[in-house]
């Protein structure tokens, strides 16, 4: 296989190269000993020096002996021509696994391409052993080359920060579900609660707030995360609110704290950290009801917004998704949402203006207070008092009339 | 011998949802590459197929694996020093390796991974298999053959209100899959509305087709009902009925009846026991000893623990409350040697394979005896 064009074989500026060609005698000392014609190097495409593959030049003679053999196989390969990464301090090398990869030669070059892109700061120690290819001429072998590379760290300025926490209000309830962690870029995951704390208001750590999931539940940019209270303390009767009762109680003040140390997607920390305090109101057992909601009607030809008043603050991101506009064709109108007043207002601005007749704001009834009780449902259901379930549609309507 | 504390109770309702399940053919399987977005629960079905989830992507990845049937004796599979391994294997530092799930196939004795190399945007979504000789490699995803099946990204996902070029921010985890009886079953987790869905996905995954969701409450004194997430869940029969034996993230264990898992009906499932306070339900697995059957639970914080699946059979939805600390309810045993255990998954008849901590940070895969 061809070398490929975009690789330029050079030495890249963030590539620390220590050769120690010749380290390891060979097994035969009284055997001709033959200098290996060049180093272990990584070559590199110049946009994404990661992508580094391991090149090693072929002595002659093992290039004369592959040209007259058959092609190797993945393990024999591994057995000339290995490299391994340095996984943790303090961990010997050797014995670890080689890192999965091709291989293949192009004008007298073994090439090892790893199979995915090398991770900046860690060590990748190189073998380069053509004894072992079986391909040599009797009585010749050649010395051990090793070589220990690492792309260096591309130096990450601190830039991202947490653009917003919702809710926004300063005052929530006590069966408070759900915070939205906005950050300004894309973050790095699978560590994340380690970096978000739950204070009381003595400033001292409240253990286990959240229900820590594995998967964590991210946007698809990496840029909200979702943190839900653990639900086992907010729900009535259940053993751990029983036991421990609830993260938040009413009249107390908390901060959530958000660490300045948390890594963005690039590797760099928080340009700073992050704190909100709230205090702590009684529990909402209620489910948000669009008959209490105050309209405010745009005039016709006008690309005033249509705005909605609530009487409690409600989920940002639901309210993003689930309330809506159509016209009198049922035809969902094209235009901009915006959520202010600590999600107390929705306003909806057309892209175009707006024409005299009827429209529906249209609001699916997974809409959620902060609290988890939705449209059509409270958060717990109380069968004492509601013993059966209604039916339930997806969607509810509010009409209005825009005119003159 | 203790008993699981009970103080709750009641039987469930369950809403159904209907969510459209659609698969781009009807062959079960094409030749073709396969990529990932993301990673999240595996399993295994017959004849070497590994079901791979991409909760990213909203699908789930039937893949026809190569590994060859053996009848070798697995209890001596053992991988010390697992994640710097499969670290090493992916060329990367071990902090920078996550190991999502672990799936057996019994037939060939071949351990399953998801894992996660990278915690930025540029992470990749591995599958790596283990041999019980412990070589670990990388399951190609190129040119092999697989099936998708495409989950809807929940009933709800409009974004009309805001023009349609915005992007849905809208994202379902996958907290756990299994293989029963012909149906690939996922429980779903939602970074928005706090709901839980539990899909039922016919395999092989046929054209455009209807799958089940489940938005299941449960129960607390027999008289409230909650949503909540389903952590984690297996099967079992009871007199030739398949049930699902669902551990949800608040503690209770519910199990539900697979027969009424049909679109447009309404499921009832009980809440048969509390898994106890700052604990989180990990794996689950069920198998039998000397003719009997029983259930194996992982647990964060309180240990592995061994349940007859006979008692769950007879045992009654927990329907009144008993008072702190009284322990009264299905009774269990918790596997004092099994310490640290993340990750379980059945080997053969005789040994479970299991993913635990080791000394500092290092995890062991190996086989343990069943007890």
């Amino acid at each position: 296989m061809p070398l490929r064009h975009y690789y330029a074989i050079a030495f890249c500026p963030f590539i620390l190269v220590l050769q120690l060609g010749c380290t390891k005698a060979t097994q035969d000392n009284a055997a001709e000993s033959t200098k290996p014609s060049g180093l272990i190097r990584l070559a590199k495409r110049a946009a994404v020096p990661s992508q580094a593959v391991f090149e090693v030049d072929l002595p002659q003679a093992v290039a004369d002996g592959l040209a007259n053999s058959e092609t190797l196989e993945t393990a024999d390969w591994e057995q000339v021509f290995h490299i391994h990464a340095e996984t943790a301090e303090g961990l010997d090398w050797r014995k670890l696994p080689p890192v999965q990869g091709s291989y293949r030669v192009t004008n007298n070059h073994l090439i090892f391409e790893p199979l995915f892109a090398l991770q900046a700061g860690v060590n990748y120690h190189a073998v380069f052993n053509p004894s072992k290819a079986g391909l040599l001429p009797e009585g010749t072998s050649f010395d051990v080359i090793e070589a220990t590379l690492r792309l260096e760290r591309p130096r990450a300025m601190p830039e991202t920060i947490v653009s917003q926490v919702y809710p926004t209000a300063n005052s929530l309830p006590e069966n408070l579900l759900k915070f939205y962690l906005h950050f300004s870029a894309p973050m790095s995951q699978g560590n994340v609660y380690s970096h978000i704390h739950l204070l009381n208001a003595r400033n001292k750590k409240i253990d286990l707030p959240f229900l820590e999931v594995d998967e964590e539940l991210w946007n698809p940019d990496g840029t909200r995360l979702t943190i839900l209270f653990d639900p086992g303390r907010i729900k009535s009767g259940l053993l751990p609110r029983e036991q421990d009762g609830p993260v938040l109680q009413k009249g107390q003040s908390y901060t959530l704290k958000i660490d300045a140390t948390w890594p963005d997607a690039a590797g760099a920390p928080l340009k700073k950290g992050f704190t909100k305090k709230f205090i702590v109101a009684a529990p909402d057992v209620e489910i948000p009801s669009p008959a209490r909601w105050k309209m405010t009607a745009p005039e016709a030809d006008s690309i005033n917004p249509m705005t909605l008043d609530f009487p409690e603050p409600l989920d940002h991101a639901l309210l993003q998704r689930l309330l809506w506009i159509e016209d009198a064709g049922k035809h969902a109108v094209e235009g901009q949402v915006q959520v202010r007043n600590s999600e107390r207002q929705w306003t909806f601005v057309p892209s175009r203006g707006w024409k005299d007749g009827d429209y529906r704001v249209v609001i699916g009834t997974g809409l959620e207070d902060l609290a988890g009780n939705n449209v059509a449902r409270p958060f717990e259901v109380d069968r004492v008092q509601r013993p059966e379930d209604e039916f339930i549609p997806d969607y509810v309507t509010l009409d209005f009339k825009v005119g003159n | 011998m203790k008993t699981i504390q009970r103080s709750i109770v009641s039987l469930f309702a369950a809403l159904l949802a209907t969510i459209f399940v659609s698969t781009p053919d009807a062959a079960p399987y094409q030749k073709g590459d396969v990529k990932l977005q993301s990673i999240g629960p595996l399993a295994t079905g017959p004849d070497g197929v590994l079901f791979v989830s991409d909760p990213k992507a909203a699908s789930i990845i039937a893949i026809k694996t190569e590994a060859k049937p053996t009848d070798k004796s697995s209890g001596n599979f053992k991988v010390e020093g697992l994640n710097a391994k499969v670290a090493a294997v992916l060329g990367a530092s071990v902090d920078q390796v996550r190991i999502v799930d672990l799936a057996v196939d019994s037939a060939s004795k071949t351990a399953y991974m998801s894992v996660v190399r990278g915690q930025g945007a540029d992470a990749n979504a591995v599958v790596v298999s283990v041999h019980p000789s412990g070589k670990i490699h990388v399951l190609s995803l190129k040119n092999i053959q697989h099936s998708v099946a495409k989950l809807s990204n929940a009933p709800d996902d409009k974004e009309t209100g805001t023009g349609r070029r915005r992007r849905n921010q809208r994202m379902e985890s996958i907290t756990d899959i299994a293989f029963v009886k012909g149906k690939v079953i996922v429980a779903g987790l939602s970074n928005e509305e706090f709901s839980s869905t539990l899909r039922t996905i016919p395999f092989p995954f046929e054209g455009s087709q209807k799958g089940t969701g489940v938005r299941i409450f449960h129960g607390a004194h027999g008289r409230y009902e909650t949503s909540s997430p389903v952590r984690t869940f297996v099967s079992y029969d009871i007199a030739g009925d398949p049930y699902i034996l669902a551990a949800y993230t608040c503690t209770p264990l519910v199990k539900i009846p697979m027969m009424e898992l049909k679109p447009g009906s309404n499921v009832m499932g009980e809440t048969i026991a509390e898994l106890g306070n700052r604990n989180r339900p990990l794996d689950m697995i069920v198998y039998k000893k000397n003719g009997k059957e029983y259930l194996l639970m992982a647990n964060s914080s309180r240990g592995v623990m061994k349940i007859t699946t006979e008692k769950l059979g007879n045992y009654k939805g927990i329907t009144e409350k008993v008072s702190r600390g009284e322990t009264e309810g299905v009774p269990y045993e918790t596997i004092s040697d099994w310490t640290e255990v993340h990750q379980l998954a059945e080997l053969d008849s005789q040994h479970a394979l299991v993913v635990r901590g080791a000394d500092g940070d290092n995890l062991n895969l190996e086989a343990v005896r069943l007890p």
